[in-house]
């Protein structure tokens, strides 16, 4: 569904990334692990648009979308959470929401969209009319994921959803990341969460110093020693 | 002051906080989308006035069908210089963007004014009525034009207000003003949203001038003082903040027409303006600056 060949790619004359390749296929979980500063971020901006890729390239459903627009690969079904969320933090949930199904025209696939969202996280539904700049950081990451889910992607990219919230809050992100999972849609995370990535992704990838240094089943990994010694803490 | 004339200072003094706000909406949301501190936003009312001038005695059409013409002129303007100028610049840098947009501005208002002097003159061009009579309101008697030059204002403010807080484009505006990744992410087309803010800006502006060409005759420098009045009302209520602009041109207009009918017309500008900067001394972000509410300078 997604595959991302020989990509390089930096900032302004800083190379960041050097010859990552990756695949995400359909209904997987694919998780995207390394320390920070490793450029997993880049690789998804580049994917995004965001970022230009200097080479190589992406293709996502058999197309080519190198350096394509990012509000086009939107459009295509493409959903991207950034770490910065980029929440509109002067409209209300319900505000953002509405412009998370942009790309949808149909009243009926909206409202159906909107509905199951908002059964995903009903606290949401309570804080329909808060404004997003008043809500806590738990509840910026829901309402995040949520508006990315409004444009009933394809391809989820999440960017370290559970960065920054208390246990409770990232008990809330996981559960949702699996009941999409058990729902079969395709989803591309990046995490700090290693133990608990592992457990519910397909497959992983680990990005250190700009470069795949290893790849594999999630639950391989787990085993791994060089991934126990270096993310996991146990020795 | 007795109770008579503080009625006219009200009176007066809403009717032009009416094309204040008009003007400003448009400033501010231009700087709240593009962050271009629009100093050609005048020009784009002289050409309305000139447009509705030429449409009315020139071509003979009635007065809402001149008004309409230059709506569309301004908006039509306003889009080929946004594509031409400001989207060329944007796609080749936005390296000290709001530095180099304010200098484009300024070069787009002197080309515009001498443009304007070249092809017209710098005579004035007025027309004794749209609307010929007047409205007696207490001891005033007020000219038609101006009472429905306000009412225009007031409804296309209003229309303007639904469109971006009801309809699916207007909120890709006002997201686009809070977060361009965050709108690009969600599907919007930032060029596109970009060209139609400037023109519907241009078109705001062109309604203004055209609307009340009976009271301030199309001149190639018409456009100055509505510039800075409307300036004003943005710095004052927070640069941006368009809701808050609407009020602002009221305030802008009724503390001028207080300052006018109290000390005199060479007081009016600066008894309001000293006013303005004592406020903006207690409140420098703006008096309406929300907190919270990611303003488009952080
Ligand atoms: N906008 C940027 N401009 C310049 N350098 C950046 C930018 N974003 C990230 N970098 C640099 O690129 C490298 C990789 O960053 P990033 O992709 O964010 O890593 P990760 O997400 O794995 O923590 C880092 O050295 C970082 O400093
Ligand atoms: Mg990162």
């Amino acid at each position: 569904m997604l595959e991302v060949n020989n990509l390089e790619t930096g900032y302004s004359y800083l190379q960041v990334l050097w010859n990552v390749s990756l695949k995400v296929e359909q209904s997987e979980v694919v998780a995207l692990i390394g320390p920070n500063g490793a450029g997993k971020t880049t690789i998804l901006r580049s994917i995004m648009g965001i970022v230009k890729p200097w080479k190589g390239s992406v293709k996502f459903l058999g197309q080519d979308i190198t350096g394509r627009q990012t509000h086009e690969l939107a459009k295509m079904g493409l959903a991207f959470v950034t770490e910065d969320r980029n929440l509109f933090s002067g409209m209300t949930v319900m505000e953002n929401l509405l412009m998370g199904g942009f790309t949808i025209r149909s009243k009926e696939k909206f409202n159906k969209t909107l509905d199951y969202v908002l059964s995903l996280f009903p606290r949401l539904e309570e804080r329909k009319k808060q404004y997003a700049a008043t809500m806590s950081g738990g509840e910026r990451q829901m309402l995040a994921i949520a508006r990315a889910l409004m444009l009933s992607p394809k391809l989820l990219i999440l960017d370290e959803p559970s960065m920054g919230l208390s246990p409770q809050n990232v008990d809330i992100v996981f559960d949702a990341i699996l009941k999409l999972k058990s729902e079969n849609v395709t989803v591309m995370l990046v995490e700090q969460n290693v133990n608990r990535t592992l457990e519910i992704a397909d497959r992983a990838y680990v990005l250190e110093n700009g470069s795949i240094a290893m790849e594999g089943k999630g639950e391989d990994m787990l085993n791994d020693e060089h991934i126990k010694n270096m993310y996991l803490g146990v020795a | 002051m007795d109770p008579s004339q503080l009625l006219d200072v009200i009176f007066t003094g809403v009717l032009r906080g009416g094309l204040y706000a008009l003007m400003a909406v448009g400033l501010s949301l231009v700087f709240g989308v593009m962050n271009i501190p629009n100093f050609a936003h005048g020009e784009f009312y002289m050409f309305g006035a000139y447009l509705a001038f030429f449409s009315y005695t020139v071509f003979h059409l009635g007065p809402i069908a001149s008004i309409i013409v230059a709506v569309a002129g301004a908006f039509i303007l306003g889009v080929i210089v946004e594509k031409g100028l400001f989207y060329t610049l944007r796609k080749r840098s936005k390296k000290q963007w709001i530095m180099n947009t304010f200098l484009l501005t300024l070069g787009i208002s002197i080309i515009m004014q001498n443009g304007a002097k070249m092809a017209w003159g710098a005579t004035y061009r007025g027309i004794t009525a749209f609307w010929s009579g007047s409205l007696k309101i207490g001891s005033m008697n007020i000219a038609n034009d101006r009472v429905v030059g306000f009412l225009i204002a007031v409804l296309a403010i209003v229309i303007f207000w639904l469109f971006l807080n009801k309809t699916r484009i207007g909120r890709a505006i006002r997201a686009v003003s809070l977060d361009e990744t965050g709108s690009q992410l969600v599907g919007i087309n930032l060029d596109w949203i970009h060209t139609l803010t400037f023109g519907l800006s241009c078109a705001l502006a062109g309604l203004a001038g055209a609307s009340l060409l009976s009271i301030t005759p199309a001149s190639p420098v018409m456009g100055i003082g509505p510039l800075y009045k409307s300036w004003f009302v943005c710095i004052l209520v927070g640069m941006g903040n368009v809701g808050a602009s609407i009020w602002g041109g009221f305030i802008v207009g009724l503390l001028e027409t207080f300052s006018y009918m109290q000390f005199g017309a060479g007081w009016q500008d600066a008894i309001s303006l000293t006013i303005i900067i004592l406020i903006l001394v207690f409140k420098p972000s703006g008096l309406f600056a929300k907190k919270g509410v990611k303003s488009v300078l952080e």
